[in-house]
């Protein structure tokens, strides 16, 4: 136990060492002096720093935390809902339901993308769940499956659109390959809002999360309500998937890598994997977002390549070195 | 305790049935489970425990219809070991015993210290104390057999539903596992209905043997009632073999005698 | 003997005559390296390229048009010509039914369709101008294809003397927004840098490689333009955004929309690309007035 606490203390040290840098550095190098009044005083030498700190630079690590928190606790839940450690976020196919609400927004010229996107989701979600309700219980076979099916129907969708509106295709593309270069610091509060919500909600019935995740049988003979359980955390896994890539398109590998490393960690203990998940969620978006906006300036690499890059070799070093999955 | 009136029960897509099942389970019965493999006697008792629904007849659970019940209310009358052990995902030895505690706290899981103090002392008595923090997935199956049993026990339910609980044991854990049984419902007054293959062992410890076949009961008394060569013969199909008294215990044996077939 | 001589005369002034008024197979090069022969001067043509319907209305040569792409929508006329699908999916069945003497195409997402009525031996130029240059040699070739040779050099000198002498400095940067979310400007490779420059502005991402990259809004104040051109149909508060405030473009309210067809001008090359440079010459100087106020 003690060495949880440690675990998750460190993480958060970490947490605030990669949110430094990422203040620090980018087009402009600003020092830690003028970062620091900027945040705090609001006056800093140059106007131009002041908004570069505040208005574009802290925006969008905050953006980089709760996304990647949002996929990394999203993935945690889904693995214990659907017993299936290899699972990610975008198994349900709310994803996919997203990303048609993004395009579509694209497509029409909507400003904010993120109301079309996070609509769509919705209803996604609300399709998966009703096709999945077999004899009055969530089926988790169904689930997979149906969410597999819109999946693809909605990507095939999106391809559809792209190749009739063809002169948004890039547009589209760019949206899809994930991108926290709008953040927008008005949605990330309702965001804020959410996720804390969803996260005290989760950590409430974290026990019998774990329980569930034994069996359902075993868990209903014990006590614990077996739909009750497994709906509440299918629609919060759904919701903070949705807003995620609602935020900011499809960035890959974090929902299914993060969860998977804590638990060689922490553990397959539900109150300490979910925190520990979001909170290395956050650290590894932040960290790639930041490699992501720096490293061919002054053009921009899209997030999910570098969370692909980064985090396959990452995975398969710390899959050697524990030799144990 | 648990009564069940004209019990019928199919498995959808599938021809498997229980066939007017008629049951009294009384405070106090150890009872066995025998009979043929697909006889029915794991769905009787899955149904029992509330993990199979949408039978028709009537089920009481102390004169409640079992289908009124709230799983946590359940949860406190009886517990329930299934068959299968193995889980996909890793937790400690005490933490799973632990999981046998949910009837008594809340959806957070915070053991105050009378939870730790029992299960502690179920651990203790189960010989696994020393394991207590070993990956259950990493125990041998008699061993991860021994902590699901500990778990039920944990429960505090006064009505233990085991689907084959000796199977993977050794003789030693077998014999263990039986007296701790015996001692349940001797000291605690507890209620037992396991099944098994193994005739002999559920004739020397059970005081009551329901023997099952095709969905049905076919037989419920006694051991030296039940345990007939008529009987054996009738329900398995099979001529190699005598039914001798333990000269220990009295209680019939099955002895093989292997032979033309 | 004589009468052999006579006659040799007489095949050669015939001979020296037919050029200028019968038709005759041309090879001619288009834009991607092909080399295509058409019987020129053609009567009928189908054009899916919207920069080079302008073309042939500036020659004069819309009457020999007998279907266009839906994306054509300019002048106002092309309105009652028929139209063979879109740009990215042209109707071939219809083209087939108007058996053109040639097809002019913008390349591309265009290549089923080229190749499909290449097997039908329909001629198919492929004409894909990408800097001011180029739409002066696609002028040439359209003159070529209609027997306006003359006319179409006049033109393309006109639009070659918008090209700016190499080697001058312009003294005014723009920034060039072809879309918000996210953020996506013209590299130096592009039609619209070509603009910006004729203008006698200087592109702040002219040294990206790529066409149109994904920019970062840290750069873009780094960069200090003096103008910022949104040509798209962006938010009502554009002037608003954070990152816009601290470069001169934004302290001067140098910053301008062109959505819709008012885009066209600069991101369609085309006969009208005197336009653009105009439109943004106009907006130079207003940024230079208000540089000489500092």
């Amino acid at each position: 136990m003690k060495n949880k606490i440690i675990l998750l203390s460190g993480l958060l040290v970490m947490l605030l060492v990669v949110t430094a840098t990422a203040l620090k550095i980018g087009s402009i190098n600003i020092s830690f002096m003028e970062i620091f009044k900027a945040l705090f005083t609001g006056h800093s030498g140059a106007q131009s720093n002041n908004i570069i700190i505040t208005d574009i630079r802290l925006p969008r690590i905050i953006d980089a935390i709760l996304v990647g928190g949002m996929l990394g606790l999203s993935g945690a839940i889904l693995q214990a809902v659907l017993k299936n450690p290899l699972s990610d976020p975008f198994i349900t196919g709310i994803s996919s339901g997203s990303a048609f609400g993004a395009a579509i927004g694209i497509v029409m010229g909507f400003t904010m993308i993120i109301l079309p996107a996070m609509a769509a989701g919705i209803i996604t979600i609300l399709i998966v769940y009703r096709f999945s309700i077999i004899y009055g219980r969530l089926n988790i076979t169904y689930l997979l499956l149906t969410g597999v099916m819109v999946g693809s129907l909605f990507s095939a969708l999106i391809m559809l659109l792209s190749s009739i509106f063809s002169r948004d295709l890039m547009k589209v593309m760019f949206w899809l390959m994930g991108d926290l270069s709008g953040a927008d610091t008005s949605v990330l509060k309702y965001a804020f809002v959410f996720v804390l919500a969803a996260f005290i909600a989760a950590m409430y019935f974290a026990n019998d999360l774990n329980i569930l995740s034994t069996g359902e049988e075993e868990a209903g003979t014990v006590g614990v309500n077996v739909e009750f359980i497994k709906t509440i955390y299918f629609i919060i896994a759904s919701v903070l998937t949705g807003i995620a890539v609602s935020l900011s398109g499809v960035i890959g590998f974090v929902g299914l890598v993060i969860p998977h490393i804590m638990r060689m960690f922490v553990g397959s203990d539900m109150r300490w994997l979910m925190p520990a998940s979001f909170i290395t969620g956050g650290i590894f978006l932040l960290l790639a977002d930041t490699v992501a906006r720096t490293i061919f300036l002054p053009a921009e690499i899209p997030v999910g390549i570098i969370t692909g890059l980064i985090g396959a070799p990452v995975f398969i070093f710390i899959l050697l070195a524990k030799k144990e999955v | 305790m648990i009564s069940i009136k004209n019990l019928n029960f199919k498995y959808a897509g599938n021809g498997f049935s229980l066939k007017n099942i008629n049951l009294e389970i009384r405070k106090g019965d150890f009872a066995a489970f025998v009979g043929p493999n697909g006889a029915g006697k794991s769905t009787l008792v899955r149904i029992i425990a509330a993990v199979i629904k949408g039978y028709s007849g009537e089920i009481t659970v102390e004169n409640k219809e079992l289908k009124e019940y709230r799983s946590i209310e359940l949860s406190k009358k009886v517990s329930y070991i299934p068959q299968a052990d193995s889980h996909v995902f890793n937790f400690s030895v005490f933490d799973i015993v632990a999981m046998g505690r949910r009837p008594f706290i809340g959806s957070m899981g915070l053991l105050k210290k009378s939870d730790i103090e029992k299960i502690n002392a179920i651990l203790n008595d189960y010989e696994l104390y020393a394991k207590r923090d070993k990956s259950f997935n990493r125990l041998s199956g008699g061993e991860r057999r021994t902590v699901l049993i500990a778990k039920a026990i944990a429960q505090e339910a006064d009505i233990l539903l085991m689907d084959e609980p000796t199977t993977y044991l050794d003789i030693h854990h077998q014999i263990f596992l039986m007296d701790r049984l015996r001692r349940l419902r001797e000291e605690n007054g507890k209620t037992v209905f396991f099944i098994s293959h193994n005739i002999n062992l559920a004739s020397e410890y059970a005081q009551r043997v329901i023997f099952i076949k095709d969905g049905e009961i076919v037989n419920d008394g006694k051991p030296k009632e039940v345990i007939t060569k008529e009987n054996i013969r009738k329900i398995y199909g099979i001529n190699n073999f005598e039914i001798e008294e333990n000269k220990k215990t009295g209680a019939p044996n099955l002895l093989v005698v292997p032979g033309n077939v | 003997m004589g009468n052999w001589n006579k006659g040799l005369k007489a095949a050669t002034i015939i001979f020296m005559l037919l050029p200028n008024c019968l038709l005759h197979a041309e090879p001619i090069v288009d834009d991607v390296g092909r080399t295509v022969n058409v019987n020129v001067p053609v009567k009928s043509i189908v054009c899916l390229s919207p920069g080079h319907t302008e073309i042939l209305y500036e020659l004069g040569q819309q009457g020999k048009i007998k279907a266009i792409s839906q994306q054509c929508d300019y002048p106002d006329e092309t309105k009652t010509i028929e139209k063979a699908g879109s740009f990215i999916k042209p109707d071939i069945e219809k083209i087939i039914k108007i058996n053109p003497d040639v097809v002019i195409s913008g390349g591309g997402i265009q290549k089923q369709t080229i190749y499909k009525l290449e097997k039908l031996k329909i001629p198919v130029l492929v004409l894909y101008p990408r800097d001011i240059k180029g739409i002066a040699g696609d002028t040439i070739t359209i003159g070529r294809l209609t027997g306006t040779q003359d006319k179409a050099k006049g033109f393309a000198k006109k639009i070659l003397d918008l090209i700016p002498p190499a080697g001058k400095t312009a003294s005014i940067t723009v920034y060039v927004e072809l879309w918000g979310s996210p953020a996506m400007s013209a590299g130096g490779q592009s039609y619209i840098d070509d603009i910006i420059e004729a203008a006698g502005g200087q592109n702040i991402f002219k040294s990206s490689l790529s066409d149109y990259p994904k920019v970062s809004k840290e750069e873009i104040i780094k960069r200090n333009p003096d103008i910022i051109l949104l040509l798209y149909d962006s938010e009502k508060d554009y002037v608003k955004r954070k990152w816009f405030q601290p470069v001169n473009a934004g302290k001067n309210g140098n910053i301008f929309v062109f959505s819709g067809k008012e885009s066209d001008v600069f991101l369609r090359p085309g006969p009208r690309v005197e336009q653009g440079i105009q439109k943004i010459k106009e907006l130079i100087n207003k940024a230079k007035g208000c540089k000489n106020e500092k």
